[in-house]
C-alpha cells in the first residue's frame, strides 16, 4: 500500500506538473519532461541490455554451440563497428553495420509493403465491384458497388487533386485539365474529409487519455 | 714643442694659434651656439673681448694704430668738426701695423696672387669666432677683415683668382692696350715703392714693410692703383681709358680719397684701390663726370647714381655718409664703448646703400641692389655698421666692438643670389615676402589668380526646385516611409485573450470531467452494438479454440495506455473468459512488456492470469520491421529465451502455431508492418487488432481487404465491447465523461466557428465601411 501510495503521488505530481503547460512553457513543465526522458532512456538501455544484448549475445557466446558462436560472432563485429560510430575518425568503420541494417530494413519494408500492403490493397479495392461474387456470398451488391465507387472516386480524386499537370491555352494562360480540375476539387473534400476522420481519432484518443489521467489523480483522493 | 694640426688642411700650427696660419680654418671646434644660421638675426658681438686671441702681429698693428691715434688727436678733433680729411700719414688704425705683421708673418704660406696685396691678405685681423662662425671666409682670399678694411677688401669675390688669374670677370672686358700693364704687377709695386718714398708711408705699402709681390698674379686693378698713385699727386684726374678699363681709370679717386671724411683713414689716398674695392662713397666724384658714369659697369651706374644723390646732401666731403659714418665710428669708438645695433637688413638693395639711400630713391636702390653682386652688397653694411660700432666704442685700448660683417648677413638667401632679370620682375610684381626661407622676394607666389582678397562670395545652397517637384518628393517620401514602417500587430489582445480562452476550455474539460469521473456518473448510455469492424471480432473467437496458444502484440506507448486499455480490456476479458487460451506477450516497444504486465494487473486481475502459469511475456522483440519479420519466420530463433520451455509454449515453433494474434496499438505503421510481415506465416491464423482510436482509421482498410479479422478501436469499440459482455468496466467509468467532454469540444469548435465567422463578417464589413 505504501508503494502505490508513493505511486500514485508520483503520478499525480507529474501528471500536474505536465498540466501546467496550460499556463505556458515552465520550470515544472520541463523538469517532467526531462524525468520523462531520462527515465525513458534508462529504462530503454535497462531493456536492451537485459532483454536483448545479455540473452542473444553473451550468454550464447558462452553457452551455444560452435557453430552458433561463430554465427555470433558476426553481430558481435557488427556491433563495436556500430560503435566506432562515437569516434568522428572511425566512424566509418561503422557503415557496414550500419549499410547492413538499413539495406536488410529497406528490403523487408519494401517486401512487406508490396506482399503485405499494394497487392492485397489492391485486390480489396476491386473487389466490391465483384458483384456476382457478392451474389453468391450473399451479399448486398449494390452497397458493396457504392461503397466500391465511392472508394475509388475518392482514390481517383485524391490523386488527381495532387496531378499538377497543366497545359498552356491560347491565351497564355496555364490551366489544368477540367476532368482533372474536377476531380481534384472532388480529391479535395476527400482530403478534408480524411484529416478531420484524423483529427478526430487523434481527438478521442486524447480525450480517452485525459479523463484516464484525471481518473487517476481522483482515484489517489479516494474517488 | 707640439704642434696643432690644422683639421682642415692638415698642416702643424702653433699650439697657441687660434686660426690656422695655411688655410685660415680654425683649429678648434667652434660651438654650435655660435653659429648664425641663415635666417637668423644676427648679435651683437664685441671684438674687444677677441683682442687677446688676436695673432701678435695684429695685437702690434693694433698697438701702432692707437699710437698714431693718439698723436693726431688733436688734429683729429678739428677735422672732424670741419669735415676734414684724414691725415695722409695715418692709416688706417688695423692697417698701421701692418708692416710688423707682414714681417711676422713673411713665413706663412700666402698664394702668390695675393702676396702683393700684402696689407690685405697678409692681415688675419678676424677673429677667431669670426673664423669659426662664418666659414664662408675661407673663399675669401682676401684676407682683410671687413671692419678693420673699412669693408673694402672684404667682399668675397666671385672670380677671385685662385691660380694666379689676376683678371676679374667684369675686368676681362678692359681695352687691349692695359692688358699689357695689368699683367705686371711688380710695375705696380714697383709704383707703389716709388710712391711711398715721395710721400710719407700711409699704408704698409708705402712702408715698404710689405714685399712687393714678386709675380704677375696680380691682377690689372692693382696695377693701375699702383699707377694711379703714381700720378695722383700731380694730375687728380684721369684720362680715360686707363688700364683698369675706361671707367675706372675716369673715376676721380685721387680726389675722393683725397678729403676723407674722417680723420686717420688716409689708406684711400695712399691705396688707389680698384673700384670694385671702393666703397660706394667714391662714387659721387663720378658723379661729376659724366663721361665716367658711361664707363662704369652696369652695376656700379645705379650704385653711382645712388651715390650722387647721396652727395648731394654732404657736398663738403667727396666720400659718401657711409664712409664718413665709418671714419666717424672708427675715431670714436676707442672712446664709446657702447655698440650699436645693427642697421635693419633691407634684402631688396645691398646694405651699404640702402643705409645711404633716402625713400626717395628706392627705385635707384633697387636698381642698384639687384645690380650688385653680393660679395658687394655685403660690404657696406659692414662699414656702416662698424663706423656706428666705432663711434659708440669707449675704451681706447680695446678693439672697437663690431658687430657681424654684413656679408654674412648677407648669406640670407635674398635678392643677392637671385638672377637680375628675375629679381627686377618680382620687385615690380608681385608682394615682398616678409618671413621664411623666401624672406626679401618679391612676387614669388602667384597670390593673384589663387586667393582672391576678402570673403568669399556666399552662395545659397537653397534648392531650386518648383511646387510640382516638391509635392513629387514628398509623395515618394511618403511612400518609402509606408514601405519602411512596420505594421501594428492586432494580435495582440486577440492572443491575450486566446490565452484566457485556451484557460477557460482547459478549466472547463478539467472541471467537467472530473465532476463527471468524481460523480461516477453513467448517464451516457454505452453503444448499443457493436461497430462494423469489431462485429468481425465475435466470429473469430467463436472459432478460437480453446486454451490455445495466443499471441498478444503490446505495441503501444504508455501515453495511451488509458485509451489502450480501456478499449483492449472487454475484448482480452471476453477472449479469457471464453477460451482461456495460452498468452504469449511480445512487443516491439522497449516498454511493451511491462505495459503488458500492467495491462494484465490492473484490467484481468478477475481471471487470475500469472505469469509463467496462464502467459509468459517474451519481452521486447528487437529489430522493428525485420524483427517481426525474423519472429513471423522463425520465433524461438528470434528470441532465444529460456521462456520457450514453458509449457505454455512448448508447441509453439512456429508462427503459424498461435491460433490467434492480437494486436494492441496506438499506431497504425506498427499495425501494417505486423500485417504485412506477418500475413504469409500466420497461413490463415486471425489476426485481431485493438487500435487507438487515432490509428483506426488507418488501419481500417486492412480489415475491408480482410489482412486483419477485427479491429477495436479507442474507447468506443471497448465501451461497445463492455455493453456487448454487459460488464462494467474502465470503459464504462470513462463513457459519460469523455462524452460530455467530447460535446463540450464540439460546442467549443462550433461556437469557435461561429464566432470567427461573425468576426469575420464583422470586419470585412467594416472594410468595406472604411473603403
Amino acid at each position: 500500500m505504501p508503494t502505490e501510495l508513493i505511486y500514485g503521488a508520483i503520478s499525480f505530481l507529474l501528471t500536474l506538473m505536465v498540466l501546467s503547460y496550460l499556463i505556458g512553457d515552465n520550470a515544472l513543465f520541463r523538469f517532467a519532461i526531462h524525468v520523462f526522458v531520462g527515465v525513458s532512456a534508462g529504462y530503454v538501455a535497462a531493456v536492451a541490455i537485459y532483454q536483448v544484448i545479455w540473452p542473444y549475445l553473451l550468454i550464447p557466446l558462452v553457452t551455444a554451440s560452435m557453430l552458433e558462436r561463430a554465427l555470433l560472432v558476426v553481430p558481435l563485429v557488427f556491433s563495436a563497428l556500430i560503435l566506432m560510430k562515437i569516434s568522428p575518425r572511425l566512424s566509418w568503420l561503422g557503415g557496414p553495420a550500419v549499410g547492413y541494417l538499413v539495406g536488410a530494413g529497406a528490403a523487408v519494408a519494401i517486401g512487406g509493403a508490396a506482399l503485405g500492403t499494394i497487392l492485397p490493397q489492391v485486390n480489396a479495392a476491386a473487389e466490391p465491384f465483384d458483384v456476382i461474387g457478392l451474389i453468391q456470398r450473399g451479399g448486398n451488391p449494390w452497397q458493396s458497388v457504392f461503397n466500391g465507387v465511392v472508394m475509388l472516386v475518392g482514390t481517383i480524386s485524391t490523386l488527381a487533386y495532387f496531378h499538377f499537370g497543366a497545359s498552356r491555352k491560347t491565351d497564355g494562360s496555364v490551366k489544368r485539365n477540367g476532368l482533372i480540375e474536377a476531380l481534384a476539387w472532388l480529391g479535395k473534400l476527400f482530403v478534408a474529409l480524411t484529416l478531420g476522420v484524423l483529427f478526430a481519432g487523434v481527438y478521442a484518443a486524447a480525450l480517452s487519455a485525459f479523463v484516464e489521467r484525471i481518473q487517476s489523480l481522483l482515484s489517489l483522493f479516494g474517488f | 714643442m707640439a704642434e696643432l694640426l690644422c683639421p682642415h688642411c692638415g698642416m702643424p700650427n702653433d699650439p697657441e694659434q687660434n686660426v690656422c696660419s695655411f688655410c685660415r680654418q680654425p683649429l678648434r671646434a667652434a660651438e654650435d651656439g655660435e653659429s648664425i644660421r641663415p635666417g637668423e638675426a644676427p648679435t651683437k658681438k664685441t671684438t674687444a673681448e677677441l683682442e687677446p686671441i688676436l695673432p701678435a702681429w695684429l695685437r702690434d698693428a693694433r698697438a701702432n694704430a692707437r699710437r698714431a691715434e693718439e698723436e693726431k688727436t688733436a688734429e683729429d678733433a678739428q677735422a672732424e668738426a670741419e669735415h676734414p680729411a684724414p691725415p695722409k700719414e695715418v692709416p688706417p688704425d688695423l692697417l698701421a701695423g701692418l708692416a710688423s705683421a707682414a714681417r711676422d708673418d713673411q713665413d706663412e704660406e700666402i698664394p702668390e696672387w695675393m702676396r702683393g696685396a700684402a696689407p690685405v691678405s697678409t692681415t688675419p685681423i678676424q677673429s677667431e669666432k669670426k673664423e669659426q662662425t662664418f666659414p664662408r671666409r675661407q673663399e675669401l682670399h682676401w684676407e682683410g677683415d671687413t671692419d678693420e678694411l673699412g669693408g673694402m677688401a672684404t667682399a668675397p669675390v666671385p672670380s677671385a683668382p685662385e691660380s694666379g688669374d689676376a683678371l676679374l670677370p667684369w675686368m676681362q672686358s678692359a681695352p687691349a692696350e692695359h692688358a699689357e700693364e695689368s699683367d705686371e704687377v711688380s710695375n705696380w709695386l714697383d709704383s707703389q715703392k716709388s710712391a711711398s718714398q715721395e710721400e710719407p708711408p700711409v699704408s704698409p705699402f708705402a712702408s715698404g714693410t710689405v714685399k712687393p709681390p714678386v709675380t704677375g698674379e696680380l691682377t690689372d686693378w692693382l696695377d693701375k692703383a699702383q699707377a694711379d698713385v703714381e700720378t695722383q699727386a700731380e694730375a687728380p684726374k684721369t684720362e680715360p681709358g686707363d688700364s683698369l678699363g675706361e671707367w675706372l681709370s675716369n673715376l676721380p679717386r685721387g680726389e675722393s680719397l683725397s678729403e676723407p671724411t674722417e680723420a686717420g683713414e688716409t689708406f684711400h689716398e695712399d691705396i688707389d684701390l680698384p673700384d670694385w674695392m671702393k666703397p660706394a662713397g667714391e662714387l659721387p666724384a663720378a658723379s661729376e663726370q659724366g663721361t665716367v658714369e658711361a664707363s662704369l659697369p652696369d652695376w656700379m651706374e645705379s650704385a653711382a647714381q645712388t651715390s650722387a644723390a647721396a652727395a648731394e646732401k654732404t657736398e663738403a666731403t667727396p666720400a659718401p655718409d657711409w664712409m664718413s659714418a665709418f671714419r666717424e665710428s672708427e675715431s670714436s669708438a676707442e672712446a664709446e664703448a657702447p655698440f650699436a645695433e645693427p642697421a635693419p637688413e633691407i634684402p631688396s638693395a645691398p646694405a651699404f646703400v640702402s643705409g645711404q639711400e633716402s625713400l626717395e630713391n628706392k627705385q635707384a636702390d633697387e636698381l642698384f641692389s639687384v645690380d650688385m653682386p653680393d660679395w658687394l652688397s655685403s660690404i657696406a653694411p659692414t662699414d656702416q655698421k662698424t663706423g656706428e660700432a666705432l663711434t659708440d666704442e669707449t675704451a681706447p685700448d680695446a678693439i672697437a666692438p663690431a658687430d657681424l660683417p654684413s656679408w654674412v648677413q648677407a648669406m640670407r638667401p635674398v635678392e643677392t643670389v637671385l638672377p637680375e632679370a628675375q629679381s627686377t620682375r618680382t620687385l615690380a610684381d608681385g608682394p615682398l615676402e616678409e618671413k621664411g626661407p623666401l624672406a626679401g622676394l618679391r612676387g614669388v607666389l602667384p597670390l593673384d589668380g589663387l586667393i582672391q582678397p576678402g570673403k568669399p562670395r556666399a552662395h545659397a545652397i537653397r534648392l531650386q526646385v518648383s511646387e510640382a517637384q516638391q509635392a513629387d518628393a514628398s509623395l515618394l517620401e511618403q511612400m518609402l516611409a509606408a514601405e519602411t514602417e512596420a505594421e501594428p500587430l492586432r494580435g495582440g489582445s486577440a492572443l491575450a485573450s486566446q490565452r484566457v480562452l485556451r484557460w477557460v476550455i482547459s478549466a472547463l474539460l478539467i472541471l467537467l470531467v472530473s465532476f463527471f469521473l468524481a460523480a461516477k456518473s453513467q448517464s451516457v448510455p454505452l453503444p448499443a452494438t457493436l461497430p462494423a469492424e469489431s462485429n468481425l471480432i465475435l466470429p473469430v473467437l467463436d472459432a478460437l479454440p480453446a486454451d490455445a496458444p495466443v499471441l498478444m502484440i503490446f505495441d503501444y506507448e504508455p501515453a495511451l495506455a488509458g485509451e489502450l486499455e480501456a478499449a483492449a480490456a472487454p475484448f482480452v476479458d471476453r477472449v479469457l473468459g471464453l477460451r482461456h487460451p495460452r498468452v504469449t506477450i511480445l512487443s516491439t516497444s522497449p516498454t511493451g512488456a511491462a505495459l503488458a504486465e500492467r495491462f494484465f494487473a490492473k484490467t484481468q486481475a478477475r481471471h487470475n492470469y500469472l505469469p509463467e502459469q496462464n502467459y509468459i511475456n517474451l519481452g521486447y522483440l528487437p529489430g522493428g520491421t525485420t524483427g517481426i519479420l525474423s519472429f513471423a519466420v522463425n520465433p524461438r530463433a528470434a528470441m532465444p529465451l529460456p521462456e520457450w520451455a514453458y509449457p505454455l509454449v512448448m508447441d509453439v515453433h512456429h508462427f503459424s502455431d498461435y491460433a490467434a494474434v492480437i494486436l494492441l496499438t496506438d499506431q497504425a505503421e506498427t499495425a501494417r508492418a505486423w500485417v504485412e510481415q506477418t500475413t504469409s506465416h500466420r497461413e490463415g491464423r486471425p489476426m485481431l487488432v485493438i487500435s487507438s482510436a487515432q490509428a483506426a482509421p488507418m488501419i481500417q482498410p486492412y480489415l475491408l481487404s480482410g489482412q486483419i479479422n477485427g479491429l477495436v478501436s479507442g474507447l468506443h469499440g471497448g465501451a461497445a465491447f463492455e455493453n456487448a459482455n454487459g460488464t462494467s468496466g474502465l470503459a464504462r467509468g470513462y463513457w459519460d465523461a469523455y462524452n460530455y467532454a467530447t460535446l463540450l469540444v464540439a460546442l467549443t469548435i462550433l461556437v469557435g466557428g461561429l464566432w470567427n465567422w461573425i468576426a469575420g463578417v464583422r470586419s470585412r464589413g467594416q472594410g468595406l465601411g472604411e473603403i
